[in-house]
């Protein structure tokens, strides 16, 4: 049917299916600000106004816009003139990936124009309905105070105004986002918002069983569909195997997977592929491919995985890197330090307890999608939302047979990535249908397959038995991991590792023991998510920190305070515990938990909470009559890289009008690092911010990253950048000393000029010009790689207020407060983005999230209805603090930011409810009904005091 | 290809022509929140589409001769901003700003939450406590359904195919009646209720009606609790015992089950502490 409407003030006359809906319709218009990231009206990423109000326009029919007035982001300002709230919300930093921002912003425009000045609970009411993954909204909500006409209630009171001018001019400042206009306008390019000629649309078929051999696969009626180009099956593709995990070649991770297999191992695992002209037909192709299914049995509860008699998940004989396929063992790691039933003997108390970290995804607003396509000399070009384009090259080369030289990657803007797309989920599938079909492929997937068939956090059961002397010091611990990695082994090896390594060497102890077995069941795969291990690691320690802390009477923190790891000292597992094989000595440069503890302590008023507490009363009354209020902490270290193994390269060139282009392998995922990188080029080139032309994440044009993950971007990339920048800095002041006239030993650069002793000085762009049009004719250009042994551990400490609802078992968290020693904020307010984002994250899998299967093994919420992700109501106020320790190793004194923030939650908020209830809950997540089943089992079944 | 056909009436004898004339296979469509959703993934195809959009006057809210009126296309939004709904009936004030979020509000109609017939549908457990009627049109005339007697069970209600909701009307509640909604979900925006509840309590006659949501299949009222209340509360001795026996009374008319958001067993203990909170507040003015 025809509809009529206006976008944006313009009059618009479009044929349209009466079944498609309006978000499909604008974008097939050209208005691609507005994103899908679910299609069922939960996310609002989608979100436009019509007639002014917000809606989600994935629950709106196209043909119910007809004569109706809609406004896209596009229609609210471009960069010559942004609209005020893109100006504010660029200024605040509120956005990250900025997938769900355009969506958040017109609701902003919506709120505002009804109501201009809100409240701050109008404000969370108003963007409540676009749920954003990186930020947990405080910038947003800040941003928002400000066009309300309030400003910010809750500074950070250390926190720098500017950048310390004393030391630097660019790095440490609060620069903007380099493509911010670009993001909150709606231009910025996502891989769906690529086009091609004569592309088809690709769908994976998948498994309805958990664990089946295919028999007999028919695709004939599928292809017999008009408009349906390819279907592949087994027989179609390589028989290479090869990991998903994109982790640096050789990967720890076994290779026990292929493009298609003739079995299948969890519900969602792969069948068949199709491609066809388009979405919905490539639907009804994989409904129409006839498998026949030899339905096998299951394993579906990782503590059955190594008993005798159970199914075997992988068979084949002899596969790269499995521990032990006869007990679907896919890795098994045992480390020794001292001799801890000595240790266990010479201790006053030993304490024993188990705790359970579920099933999480990361669940970034803008699921995997992947464009593949041939370019003029034929080469496979692949568009991905990816956090490793170079490990993506060379796995989807070697998994279809084809030269690394025939692959291009490409990472445009992606809508986060939090882990899950450090992994080949699609790319080599896409390439597969594209390498058939010699025609453009695109696969975007749908938000239930996004949940259900691509990568979570591994659940882990972890045993921790710690021995203790009187005066407080730890003797010994065990920490005893079983890790369910699910059907394959992506990061089986390396992330239960990291469980231990980033963990154990926290509290000084003298005989540690760390155990750990990852098995096979038929459940989903596990991979990377922020935190890589540490989170169930920290849930587990940290928790039983405050529970020993509690049974001998001492002060939960300075029972920590007296065991934490020195300075200067060393890490004693980081030797024995690397990446998947040995690792390297680790010295503490710089710690500043102490100083982290300090200032939350204040911001949190804790010691005032403490001597309120009555004698003999666990927690405080809150609220309300039916809430107890409590406060809990913890503390955590983490890494900055894998040490020894990270490597990031930068290449440098300047321009004629001393600009210059800084191109990076390093992958930005919203979280700052393009614009990151870029400061440290200006502050070592004395160049403003602006002058940084930077490009990244292309194998074509870039040069090698291993990518965004173990908090790696700005200290081992950025040291990439530092020495690069430096290479071209001292060549420039070879030109320069010839238009000076002087030594070039001496000069120094700044303000977009060199300058040398005698107060001569020459513009950045004049010695460019030297360079390349002078007598020696030169394109100044350097290319410098970094790898680093150090990993120098950020640390972290954090304050949770929270209540209890005693009648509901309800948790609501009042306030987060966490302090993190970064080594140095090359940007603050990104910093700051990082801790906030990955608190909120944290709170999800403490509180609300949790992957659910059935009998079968289906996963029965794979959704954003029932998959729980926090909106702007939900999150709590959350305070962010920065304490810098300048790490001597890190470039301009940087360590890692981005993943510890999450390993403080789950345990800060456990001892939280042991504060306020008296409740020990060692099994994520406190879902209200959990705490409820708790307190009634702590009151004998009589109801918990206050509770009726 | 999915090709329905759409009907785009102006008022409401053109609304109800056409949904009469589209047969077994007709769907009306108002906001769209839920049935564009099932739509686009394939779960529904209804051969005739008629979009309730351009009916005039059939939104909005009317308080008139001592009854609250809300037209079957009154959004959430509105009907949570209405100043007299608030102030007589904040329990459906409630109950619709808790609605999914600000967009499913602006756009998700009262009418439609009714059709959708959901047993966890935020604003029915509010308008069952406030002894709402559903007003029904078709060509042969109009009906009053009670809504007590309007859902048959999940997605199901008494309608016939050539019906459609033109509005649900209650009494007016006086000055000094009392309500109380609550809705416990995981999350509190875009959360689907664990367990919902409204209230309402009229100190002059002595009466609570109790309506819960996600218990059972359909919205149910405790009948037989408010039966004992508004037999004992005039002459009670001791009223906060009264409230506890009302509660564990309330908790019998909830059957609920296990599903992903909650076990029964949970729902079942929460039924009977909303019930007591809602009641406390209500009634004994404690716990405010």
């Amino acid at each position: 049917m025809t509809v009529r409407f206006t976008i944006n003030g313009k009059e618009v006359t479009t044929v349209v299916d009466v079944g498609e809906v309006l978000l499909d319709t604008l974008r097939r218009l050209g208005y691609r600000g507005v994103k899908s990231g679910c299609r069922t009206g939960n996310c609002g990423s989608c979100t436009v106004l019509l007639d002014g109000k917000p809606v989600p326009s994935c629950t709106v029919l196209a043909a119910q816009a007809d004569g109706h007035a809609v406004t896209t982001i596009e229609g609210l300002g471009d960069d010559h003139k942004p609209d005020p709230i893109q100006e504010t919300f660029l200024r605040h930093g509120a956005e990250q990936c900025a997938y769900c921002m355009q969506g958040m912003i017109l609701s902003t425009r919506a709120l505002l124009d009804e109501n201009p000045h809100p409240t701050d609970i109008e404000i969370r009411e108003g963007i409540s309905g676009n749920l954003c993954r990186c930020t947990a909204y405080v910038k947003a909500i800040e941003a928002i105070r400000e066009l309300a006409g309030r400003g910010n209630e809750n500074p950070d009171p250390w926190k720098r105004k500017e950048c310390d001018e004393e030391r630097y001019s660019t790095v440490g400042a609060c620069v903007e986002k380099t493509e911010g206009i670009g993001l909150l306008s709606g231009r910025a390019k996502y891989v769906d918002d690529f086009q091609f000629d004569n592309l088809l649309y690709g769908r994976v078929l998948r498994s309805p069983h958990a664990h089946a051999r295919i028999v007999r696969i028919d695709a004939s009626k599928a292809l017999a569909l008009p408009g349906v180009h390819c279907v592949l099956t087994h027989d179609d593709v390589p028989q290479v195997p090869f990991t998903t995990a994109g982790q640096n070649y050789p990967e720890p991770s076994p290779y026990d997977k292929v493009i298609l297999d003739e079995k299948v191992r969890f519900v969602g695992d792969r069948v068949a592929a199709v491609a066809a002209e388009t979405p919905l037909l490539a639907k009804r192709a994989c409904d129409l491919i006839d498998v026949e299914y030899e339905i096998l049995p299951a394993v579906l509860d990782m503590e059955q995985a190594m008993s005798e008699g159970a199914p075997r998940i992988h068979e084949k004989e002899d596969p790269r890197g499995i521990a032990d396929t006869s007990r679907n063992l896919a890795a098994h790691l045992d480390m020794d330090i001292g001799d801890v039933a000595k240790g266990f003997e010479e201790a006053d108390r030993v304490f024993e307890t188990e705790y359970y970290s579920q099933y999480v995804h990361c669940a970034p607003t803008e699921p995997h999608v992947t464009a593949t396509s041939l370019d003029e000399k034929g080469r496979l070009v692949i568009v991905t939302s990816t956090q490793v384009p170079f490990h993506v090259r060379r796995i989807v080369a070697h998994a279809n047979e084809i030269p690394v030289s025939q692959v291009r990657v490409i990472k445009p803007r992606i809508g986060g990535g939090f882990g899950v797309k450090q992994e080949i989920m699609l790319e080599d599938i896409c390439s597969a249908l594209t390498l058939r079909t010699r025609l453009p492929v695109k696969i975007m997937l749908d938000r239930d397959e996004e949940l259900f068939a691509t990568r979570t956090r591994h659940p882990q059961k972890l045993r921790v038995k710690t021995g203790v002397r009187n005066d407080g010091s730890i003797v010994a611990r065990e920490l005893d991991v079983l890790t369910n990695t699910g059907a394959y082994g992506g990061h089986a090896l390396t992330v239960p590792s990291n469980t231990g390594s980033k963990t154990l060497p926290l509290y000084r102890t003298e005989h540690i023991r760390f155990v750990n077995h990852s098995v096979y069941t038929n459940l989903p795969v596990g991979g990377a998510y922020r935190g890589y291990g540490a989170v169930q690691g920290y849930f587990a320690i940290d928790s039983q920190m405050d529970e020993i802390a509690h049974e001998m009477g001492f002060d939960p923190v300075d029972f920590r305070l007296r065991n934490v790891i020195r300075q200067g000292e060393e890490d004693p597992v980081a030797r024995q515990l690397g990446e998947g094989k040995e690792g390297f000595e680790r010295i503490i440069r710089t710690n500043g938990l102490a100083e982290c503890w300090e200032k939350v302590k204040a911001v949190c008023d804790w010691d005032a909470w403490q001597a309120s507490l009555k004698p003999g009363e666990t927690g405080r009354s809150g609220s309300k009559p039916w809430t107890r209020r409590g406060k809990g902490m913890s503390f955590a270290m983490h890494g900055t890289g894998i040490p020894g193994d990270d490597m990031g390269a930068a290449t440098i060139k300047s321009n004629e009008d001393g600009s210059f282009n800084l191109l990076i392998g390093a992958t930005d995922l919203g979280t700052g690092s393009d614009t990151i990188l870029g400061q440290m080029a200006a502050e070592v080139l004395g160049v403003s911010s602006d002058r940084i032309l930077v490009y990244s994440s292309d194998t074509d044009r870039t040069p090698f990253d291993v990518g965004a993950y173990a908090s790696s971007t700005t200290y081992v990339s950025g040291g990439a950048v530092v020495k690069a920048a430096e290479k071209v800095r001292d060549r420039l002041f070879y030109h320069a000393s010839k238009l000076l006239g002087e030594d070039a030993s001496g000069l120094t650069c700044s303000d977009n000029r060199i300058a040398a002793p005698s107060g001569k000085s020459v513009s950045m762009g004049d010695v460019a010009m030297e360079a390349m049009y002078g007598e020696e004719k030169e394109q100044v250009a350097y290319t410098s790689s970094n790898i680093t042994f150090a990993c120098p551990p950020p640390f972290a400490a954090a304050c949770v207020d929270l209540e209890v609802d005693v009648g509901t078992g309800r948790v609501e968290v009042l306030e987060f407060v966490c302090a993190v020693d970064l080594g140095y904020a090359i940007n603050p307010t990104f910093a700051e983005g990082q801790i906030h984002g990955g608190i909120l994250q944290g709170l999800g899998q403490a509180l609300s999230e949790e992957m659910i299967f059935d009998g079968k093994g289906r996963m029965v919420n794979a959704n954003l209805t029932d998959y729980k992700i926090y909106s702007a109501v939900d999150a709590p106020e959350i305070r962010a603090i920065l304490v810098e320790t300048d790490e001597p190793t890190g470039p301009f004194g940087a360590k890692s930011v981005s993943e510890i923030p999450v390993d403080v939650v789950a345990p800060a908020v456990a001892n939280a409810i042991f504060a306020a209830t008296g409740l020990r809950l060692r099994e994520l997540p406190f879902t209200p009904e959990r705490v409820l089943a708790g307190l009634d089992s702590l009151a004998g079944g009589q109801g918990f005091p206050g509770s009726n | 290809m999915y090709e329905p056909v759409w009907r785009h009436p102006k008022s409401l004898d053109e609304a109800v022509k056409a949904i009469g004339d589209a047969g077994e296979s007709g769907r009306l469509i108002a906001g769209g929140t839920d049935l564009a959703v099932l739509i686009r993934k394939g779960v529904s195809r209804p051969d005739v589409l008629v979009d309730l959009s351009g009916v005039c006057g059939h939104a909005g809210v009317t308080v008139a001769d001592g009854r609250i009126a809300l037209g079957a296309l009154a959004t959430h939004a509105e009907i949570g901003a209405h100043p007299v709904v608030r102030e007589r009936a904040g329990l459906l004030a409630r109950a619709c700003s808790a609605v999914g979020s600000a967009q499913t509000r602006s756009r998700g109609t009262v009418g439609g939450n009714v059709a959708n017939a959901s047993p966890a549908a935020d604003s029915v457990a509010a308008l069952a406590a406030l002894d709402g009627d559903v007003h029904v049109l078709s060509v042969r005339g109009d009906r009053v359904v009670p809504l007590a007697g309007f859902f048959k069970g999940p997605g199901a209600t008494v309608l016939a195919r050539d019906e459609l909701i033109t509005g649900i009307s209650f009494d007016l509640p006086g000055s000094d009646a009392r309500s109380y909604y609550r809705k416990v979900g995981q999350r509190n925006a875009l959360a689907i209720a664990i367990v919902s509840i409204g209230a309402t309590f009229d100190p002059e006659t002595g009466t609570v009606r109790l309506a819960f949501g996600s218990v059972a299949p359909t919205v149910v009222r405790a009948r037989a609790a408010e039966a004992l209340f508004a037999s004992e509360w005039g002459t009670s001795g001791n009223r906060p015992a009264l409230v506890g026996a009302v509660a564990r009374l309330a908790a019998e008319a909830a059957s609920p089950i296990d599903d992903v958001r909650a076990t029964a067993e949970y729902r079942m203990m929460l039924v009977e502490t909303l019930a007591a909170s809602s009641l406390k507040e209500m009634c004994l003015g404690t716990c405010a």
